[in-house]
């Protein structure tokens, strides 16, 4: 049985502009120690689908209206709250989209993390410290006795994003949740925190969702990619199957239209059009306005595709794996080695 | 880059910009940021000069020195053939339309309260382009339509777009004036990859099209090295290594430029590779380290590089690296001589 | 597969939005799912067309006046723009609008019922042509009553009409449902009380108070209006140049707004009162002005210390503004909201300024305002001549703070609705 099995997810939102079906019908799983890379562009629902997990959704205007969110077996739709609370922070953390807005700036660090802990463990203050400065310690904070004690100020951005790491952490989770945990960041800490987060995976065994609109994060850090396009799955498959057969033609637009598969200076290849915005979402497959292989079939909603070893794709025509390789390819030679 | 040489369209002579920083009751002056500390380059007419650093480092003030939308401390800026830093009010509003800017966000580099058609064609009424307002509207659809936008848009205001969109026409404003020198600040950093590609490809076509320079400033290297033919790498205000983008690519010299590139994530998951980890977060740059900047994170320092600020060594043609052990780094530094955590 | 242009954008969604609404639309749309804000406005543009047409209810000229064998007369009409009777720049103004404001506004209105259904944008363009051309039309009817002063009849027409029907003439007259002057009392009806031909009595020099309080409603709008214009114009240069240059010119004005606050602004208002002779409302606009301007200021110094970080600023000053542009066109037009929202409380504070500086016997004592009609109550201590006036100005800035409100909750993305 996987870690987290999320089954047909439908998380809606009801506004003035009508509903908005953010995340609408979105399916994976997580495997222990496994880490799942989300990807997709802005607005696709990777947030909403983390938030829904918890069951965190701002409510009204938003509201799971379907799907399973399977732990351990267990529903966390419709798990009741007081269950649920135990179920968050101590089995499943998560890092927060801004590390800037997500500590309390009146508290020291230190504070903020035992708050944690005391929380959910059966410990007095002295050994919650003694945790907290242990976890602050291995997530790479220098001299972490004496700046236990600072607060979030007195800290860089790198530092607050390890900060939160530390109290993600420091419960011993079964899963953690990352919404982009570097995206704020330089890519010299950003690399820093990525090696951590692998590094505490090895030791840990947790499951790892790392929600990234980067392919580069993707490609370097996780097991298995699910694609998102406007709050569907579009794609699901092995990392190293998905950059180099992808079969969804999303996905592959994505791939060619990023600068370091091309050669400097030539024309990128582009997607045509824009993101829809979710009031005016097309029916039937949502990427179908800008699909460069759309028929009159892609009207009707795409059907799964099993390409084995978990390879998924929702689509009506699927890119064989030569035309795949061929198109990626043809870009990657010019590519950065 | 073109074989016969042409002048240097735009060459900055140690450019310096510090910003006070005050404190107490009575702000008193405690110290200065050196947000930008003696930098020199040039850019020819054509090219695509990219400067690249971690956040902090300097960029956006570097850019925003040149033009003069903040008042550089010391330096000379030779746009086009004048010392921007040296020239008076009006005459500086005069040769504004020799240089313009394009910004990273797009959502507030558009003001609000103005019509697309107001926002582009005001600078062309502003600098005797066109004569009447007709005219202005005329010419801002023909460039809409030129970034890729309906004409018709011209009456509509910004909320009504995309930042794919909004973008587009922050770059309509910059090329509207004929300028010879563009700054793209982070100019596509904020963009979603599909529409990124969207706006490389046009700032590509626009670069040829009307003859500009640019100075890309980013911190992407994999957009770095699509679009630049130069680059320079930045470090807590200074210049750090120099050269074009094979050389930076290929044979990056500073231990810094190798992290860098170490750093960036790549597309491929076959080629994971062990990155070079550098220690710690960028220093303050209130109070630089002395010596070399870098020497605090740096792998190969020594004794001499908290000592003595190294001067950019000549090590190709246009390929300069500051560093004193740029001998030693021809092979790319050691990994496992780099502790993964901050010290 | 060809490589896709980059120029290509998804017409779909770009035509799906032709509708888009405008800023100011939004705010509408907001404001009026606000019944209650909705309602009160309302209230005010049924107190502004009280103002407007006042004398259509409440005049001692006839509208018709033909005394037996005699031709037809319209003292009614002439009376309008009559110097001598209207000595008032103020009542001036609203009789242009009772007279030229109407025949203007029918057309203006025509083109608005009829551009209903049309598009948002073209709708938007023909409809601002519309106002600016009423505007337009409208001040120059003013400049021409303004250069071509009508001077006449000076007769007190009910009084005539007695003596000319004790003498046995036929007088065909029609009035205004009060026939009374807003400003000429009647010495045989000083004092009168509650009674069918007088709703609300007379005061001690015989007017009818139910009259002189319509009049009073042109008075206390006017001064709101004005004075807080006049303020919101002083204070929003000020604040301007303050937020948009910071540093020293910034920290000078801060000194000069934080003087002014300190002292009690009721005690400098009435102290400046005191010092001039012969108070004309203008004078008064003016004191209220000299004080309040510094809200405005701080408001809009707030603005423009947020809005000129911003990149759309730089981008103006990398086109090549004057600064004097970059300050006006660009910047202000972003920062003027909140303060326009808080004019609307302002007009409200203006009319309890002037009812109290009346009340005190500092007002102008020659225009009927609700605080010369309170004043008149506590020196004769009649109730009515307290509590009606009292009252008026109680439903008045009821009817403006709530609008205010709903103004500002409109503005509000917080709040949107
Ligand atoms: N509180 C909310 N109210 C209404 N709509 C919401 C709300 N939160 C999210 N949405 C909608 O859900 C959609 C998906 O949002 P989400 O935050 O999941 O995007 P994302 O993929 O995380 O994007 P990003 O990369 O920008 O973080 C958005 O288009 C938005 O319209
Ligand atoms: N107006 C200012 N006053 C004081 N300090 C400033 C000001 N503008 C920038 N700085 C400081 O100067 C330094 C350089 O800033 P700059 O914005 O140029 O960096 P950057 O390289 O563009 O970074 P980023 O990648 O985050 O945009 C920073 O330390 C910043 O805090
Ligand atoms: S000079 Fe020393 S510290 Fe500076 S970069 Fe070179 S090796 Fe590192
Ligand atoms: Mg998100
Ligand atoms: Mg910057």
């Amino acid at each position: 049985m996987a870690l987290l099995e999320v089954k047909d997810l439908k998380t809606w939102f009801y506004t003035d502009d009508g509903v908005l079906r953010s995340v609408d019908g979105v399916s994976f799983e997580i495997d222990r120690g496994e880490t799942l890379g989300v990807v997709g562009e802005s607005g696709c629902g990777k947030s909403v689908t983390a938030m829904s997990i918890l069951r965190l959704i701002p409510q009204p205007p938003g509201r799971i209206v379907g799907g399973q969110i399977l732990f351990e077996g267990r529903d966390l739709v419709t798990l009741p709250i007081k269950e649920l609370r135990k179920v968050r922070g101590n089995d499943i953390s998560v890092i927060f989209q801004e590390p800037m807005t997500s500590l309390n700036p009146v508290y020291t660090v230190g504070d903020q993390t035992m708050e944690a802990i005391l929380l959910h463990q059966s410990v007095d203050e002295d050994e919650a410290r003694a945790i907290a400065l242990d976890m602050l310690k291995r997530v790479g904070i220098p001299a972490a006795e004496t700046r236990i004690d600072e607060y979030p100020h007195q800290m860089s951005g790198g530092m607050k994003q390890r900060v939160m790491i530390a109290m993600a952490l420091s419960c011993k989770p079964k899963l953690l949740i990352a919404d982009e945990p570097t995206t704020a960041l330089d890519v010299t800490i950003q690399a820093q925190i990525l090696e951590l987060l692998q590094d505490l995976q090895q030791s840990e065994g947790m499951g790892i969702m790392l929600i990234t609109h980067d392919l580069g994060v993707v490609a370097e850090t996780c097991d298995r990619v699910v694609v998102l396009y406007a709050g569907q799955v579009a794609e699901t498959a092995d990392t190293g199957a998905l950059f180099d057969h992808p079969a969804h033609p999303y996905t592959v637009g994505l791939l060619r239209s990023l600068p370091d598969r091309a050669p400097p200076g030539s024309r990128l290849y582009t997607i045509e059009g824009m993101v829809p915005s979710p009031q005016d979402f097309p029916t039937g497959c949502r990427f179908r306005t800008r699909c460069p292989h759309a028929s009159e079939a892609c009207a009707e909603l795409p059907p799964v595709h099993d390409l084995g070893d978990g390879h998924r794709v929702w689509c009506h025509h699927p890119l064989s794996r030569e035309d795949a390789r061929a198109l990626t390819a043809e870009r990657t030679e010019g590519g950065w080695q | 880059m073109t074989a016969e040489p042409r002048p240097p369209v735009v060459q900055v002579k140690d450019l310096v910009k510090h910003f006070p920083v005050y404190k107490g009751l009575f702000r008193r002056q405690v110290g200065s940021v050196k947000a930008v500390d003696g930098i020199s380059f040039d850019i020819q007419g054509g090219e695509t000069v990219a400067m690249v650093g971690e956040s902090g480092c300097g960029k956006t003030t570097a850019g925003r020195a040149m033009l003069r939308l903040i008042e550089p401390d010391s330096g000379e800026v030779w746009v086009s053939g004048r010392n921007v830093p040296d020239l008076d009010r009006d005459a500086l509003r005069n040769w504004r339309q020799k240089m313009q800017i394009i910004f990273q966000d797009p959502y507030s580099s558009l003001n609000p309260r103005q019509t697309i058609g107001q926002i582009i064609g005001g600078g062309l009424l502003l600098h005797g382009i066109v004569q009447t307002a007709a005219e202005a509207e005329d010419r801002a659809k023909e460039l809409l339509e030129r970034v890729g936008l309906q004409p018709r848009y011209t009456s509509r205001y910004p909320h009504e777009f995309s930042g794919g969109q909004r973008q587009r026409i922050g770059i309509a404003r910059a090329v509207a004036l004929n300028p010879d020198f563009i700054v793209c600040d982070e100019a596509v950093s904020a963009l979603d990859v599909s529409v990124q590609a969207q706006v490389i490809n046009l700032l590509l076509d626009l670069k040829d099209e009307f003859d500009l320079c640019y100075l890309f400033v980013t911190h992407d290297l994999s957009v770095v090295r699509h679009i630049a033919d130069h680059v320079v790498v930045m470090y807590l205000g200074q210049i750090v290594e120099r050269a074009s983008r094979a050389d930076i690519y290929a044979r990056p010299r500073h231990p810094y430029t190798q992290a860098l590139l170490s750093a960036a994530p790549r597309t491929d998951p076959h080629k994971r590779r062990k990155r070079v980890i550098l220690p710690g977060d960028v220093p303050s740059p209130i109070n630089p380290p002395a010596g070399c900047r870098f020497h605090t994170r740096c792998p190969l320092a020594g004794p001499r590089c908290s000592a003595e600020r190294p001067a950019a060594h000549r090590i190709a043609d246009d390929h300069y690296v500051a560093c004193h052990f740029y001998e030693d780094t021809t092979d790319p530094i050691d990994v496992t001589a780099s502790s993964p955590y901050p010290r | 597969m060809a490589d896709l242009e980059s120029a290509v954008d998804a017409p779909v969604a770009a035509d799906a939005r032709q509708e888009d609404p405008s800023y100011g639309e939004i705010v509408w749309g907001q404001f009026r799912k606000r019944r209650l804000a909705m309602a009160c406005l309302y209230g005010l543009v049924g107190l502004f067309l009280l103002a407007v047409y006042a004398p259509v209810l409440a005049s001692n000229k006839p509208f018709i006046w033909q005394p037996a064998g005699e031709p037809v007369q319209f003292p009614w009409f002439i009376s309008l723009f009559d110097r001598t009777f209207f000595e008032n720049q103020v009542d001036l103004f609203f009789n242009t609008l009772l007279v030229f404001g109407t025949i203007i506004a029918i057309p203006v209105a025509v083109v608005f019922v009829r551009t209903r259904n049309r598009l948002r944008r073209p709708r938007r363009a023909a409809r601002s042509r519309a106002l600016v051309a009423g505007i337009g039309a409208f001040l120059l009817c003013f400049a021409a009553v303004q250069a071509f002063p009508v001077q006449k009849q000076k007769e007190v027409f009910p009084r005539i009409q007695a003596q000319l029907e004790a003498a046995g003439t036929e007088v065909r007259a029609v009035y205004p449902p009060l026939p009374y002057s807003f400003r000429d009392g009647d010495i045989d009806q000083i004092g009168q009380p509650i009674s069918r031909a007088h709703l609300l009595g007379t005061d001690n020099a015989g007017r009818d108070v139910l009259t002189r309080l319509l009049f009073g409603t042109r008075i206390s709008l006017t001064i709101g209006v004005f004075a807080v214009a006049l303020y919101i114009t002083l204070g929003t240069i000020i604040g301007s140049i303050a937020g948009y240059y910071g540093g020293r010119v910034d920290a000078l004005i801060q000194r000069i707004i934080e003087v002014v606050i300190c002292v009690p602004s009721l005690f400098l208002i009435l102290t400046v009162a005191a010092f001039i002779e012969n108070r004309s409302i203008f004078h008064i606009m003016v004191i209220i002005a000299a004080v309040a301007w510094t809200s405005p200021a701080r408001l809009i110094r707030a603005e423009f210390l947020r809005l000129r970080n911003l990149d759309f600023v730089s981008a103006a000053r990398a086109v090549g503004y004057r600064e004097r542009t970059i300050i006006f066109k660009e910047i202000l037009p972003n920062a003027i909201a909140p303060v326009l929202v808080a004019a609307t409380f302002g007009v409200a504070r203006a009319i309890l300024i002037e009812s109290t500086m009346s009340f005190l016997g500092l007002g102008d004592i020659t225009v009927p305002s609700w605080g010369q009609i309170l004043n008149t109550g506590r020196t004769t201590s009649d109730w009515v001549l307290i509590l009606a006036p009292g009252f008026a100005i109680f439903v008045t800035v009821s009817l403006l703070n709530l609008v205010g409100e709903g103004f500002r909750d409109a503005l509000d993305p917080k709040l949107r609705k």
